[in-house]
């Protein structure tokens, strides 16, 4: 890597607070490049959700970072105000959560979900509805959809929804929390095409979470393992097949030859 | 909607039914007979004869079934008999004690959602532990102190010792302010913890997770999407406290002299004048079943999500 990283993940630790047990993060370290995709891969449980919300400062009690910085184009998330943090969330960084299903509020329809980005990204309600029906197109979302509630639309629909919000937000940092999971095949198929049309248009730096080498492998050029809160391998997408690998990484790949 | 509104309503006949024979069998079959109170009451020696021609003017002396028909076919036409102590009917009597109470209730339930918002949504969104074990406290403290202890020390503070107010009222509007007080400062607590635990839930939730995630504003998060995912169980609560209110007041007017249905109906029954207790009863009831109806409308409309899936539509894919 030549220029300086878009974001540097430094020696992240993460405890449960109030007991002496060994961190659930435990030094993870990682850089992006401008336009990179990078995938972090590993057993469910192993702490790759655990790293986005810590990225994303949005820990659940109680978790606590120990340690750590993210520094998204020079600046430490973790050191920003309050004010400062949202006004980097959405532009600067943006999160697409596992489970769909809950991901979207059920009381609202999804075009005031939708539109209500507009206080973000600084358009007025014409243009926005304007760029909604546009993002909606390219992901191949039926504009009827705009006036329903999430319940009526199936997971595939809702992670295309927030692909959509990322067409709008179009972060420089993108992480996407396992966002294929609990699809069938079809479907998923579907919601990575929608991704790479979503991250060729954004050109957002992405960190792909997922427990599924086939996917990762489809989308990142780069990979990360992590273990039991630790980055355990790192390699290219080609050097999966004939380096050494970790033990971890081994795991991995013969469960999906298995499979 | 329709079939909503119709469903609940057919399911509120047998409830109100059942509502209307306890309110009625209750009253009918505890001991004391507001013949003999009644005359007793007025002073004169009387004959069994008297007693039972009264009885007979009263209908006390038909079996007690038959008596509760024609009193539930009666109270169709409005017609919920004459208080024995004043003579005057039993509506003539709500129409005098009612707006009170109902007043009484009303301003207690906007204090108590006014002082619960502004407590519960600091100590969650600072979620800062002094203001959160302060709420605690006091929601717990307001909490098991009855209120008829309640409102007697707030007459020791402002009426003995301040003497801002006059002990005996004046029949200004801030007779009230006590009594407010009193009913709403123990329901203000616990609506402030439940507000409080609620938003922090909320913001657990995915989906404000992924508002935070966006970067809306604050305000906006909390405006809109908390909002919306806390309303549906408060305002049940609010509907639930209202009834509560109605009948607190029983004790508040008592104790503060206020002329309501609370004062009216510890009156009957002190003169065992059974035509107002039952009614009072039913009406007790009835103001349960109408506000949490209401509660449940508001829910209906709120909560999209529940709507549809009890009227069986499926996903359109």
């Amino acid at each position: 890597m030549v220029n300086s990283p878009l974001f540097k993940l430094d020696h992240l630790t993460i405890c449960q607070q109030g007991t002496d047990q060994k961190p659930i993060i435990d030094d993870v370290s990682f850089s992006l490049a401008q336009g990179q995709r990078l995938g972090l891969i590993g057993r469910s449980g192993c702490g790759k959700s655990v790293t986005s919300h810590a990225i994303m400062d949005i820990l659940r009690p109680p978790l606590v970072r120990k340690q750590g910085e993210a520094i998204l184009q020079g600046q430490d998330l973790f050191t920003l105000s309050p004010v400062e943090k949202h006004r980097i969330r959405g532009r600067g960084i943006f999160c697409i959560f596992q489970s769909p299903g809950s991901a979207l509020h059920p009381a609202l329809t999804v075009r005031q979900q939708m539109s209500e980005i507009s206080t973000v990204i600084d358009l007025d309600q014409a243009a926005t509805s304007d760029v909604i029906e546009y993002a909606f197109d390219r992901m191949q979302l039926p504009i009827r959809c705009l006036e329903q509630y999430p319940h009526h639309l199936s997971g595939g629909m809702k992670q295309r929804v927030l692909m959509a919000m990322a067409l709008l937000l179009k972060p420089k940092f993108l992480i996407a929390d396992e966002p294929t999971t609990g699809l069938d095949v079809l479907t998923e198929q579907d919601v990575l095409t929608a991704m790479d049309v979503m991250l060729e248009e954004t050109q957002s730096s992405c960190l792909f979470i997922s427990h599924d080498i086939r996917i990762v492998k489809r989308v990142c050029s780069d990979l990360l393992v992590m273990q039991d809160g630790k980055i355990v391998d790192r390699c290219t997408r080609d050097e999966l097949t004939y380096r050494e690998r970790a033990e971890t990484t081994r795991e991995i790949i013969d469960a999906m030859k298995v499979a | 909607m329709q079939t909503f509104i119709l469903k609940r309503i057919a399911t509120a006949i047998p409830t109100l039914l059942g509502m209307s024979m306890l309110g009625f069998f209750m009253v009918a079959l505890t001991p004391g007979d507001p013949v003999e109170m009644e005359l007793r009451r007025l002073g004169v020696i009387f004959t069994p004869d008297q007693v039972t021609a009264l009885r007979q003017e009263y209908g006390l002396d038909q079996p007690i079934f038959k008596r509760y028909l024609d009193w539930l076919i009666r109270l169709l036409h409005l017609d919920m008999g004459h208080s024995i102590a004043s003579g005057r009917s039993v509506l003539e009597e709500f129409k005098t004690h009612l707006p009170l109470t109902l007043i009484l209730a009303s301003l207690s339930l906007s204090l108590s959602i006014l002082l619960s918002s502004l407590f519960g949504i600091t100590a969650a969104l600072t979620r800062s532990q002094i203001l959160g074990s302060f709420v605690q406290f006091f929601s717990i403290f307001l909490v098991s102190i009855p209120s008829f202890w309640l409102a007697l020390l707030l007459l020791f503070i402002f009426a003995l010792s301040l003497e801002w107010i006059s002990l005996l009222g004046s029949g200004a509007w801030y007779d009230l302010v006590l009594p407010v007080l009193t009913l709403s400062l123990g329901s203000a607590a616990t609506m402030g913890r439940l507000i409080r635990d609620r938003i922090l839930a909320a913001m657990s939730e995915d989906y404000i997770r992924l508002a935070i995630t966006k970067g809306l504003s604050p305000a906006l998060i909390l405006r809109r999407h908390i909002l919306k995912s806390i309303l549906p169980p408060l305002v049940t609560n609010w509907a639930v406290t209202f009834g509560a209110l109605l009948g607190g007041s029983v004790i508040v007017e008592n104790i503060f002299n206020l002329p309501g249905l609370g004062q009216m109906a510890l009156q009957a029954v002190f003169e065992r004048d059974f035509s107002i207790l039952q009614a009072y009863l039913l009406f007790m009831g009835l103001i349960f079943f109408v506000s949490n109806f209401i509660a449940d409308l508001l829910n209906y409309w709120l909560t999209p999500h529940f709507r549809e899936q009890n009227s069986s539509q499926g996903a359109t894919e």
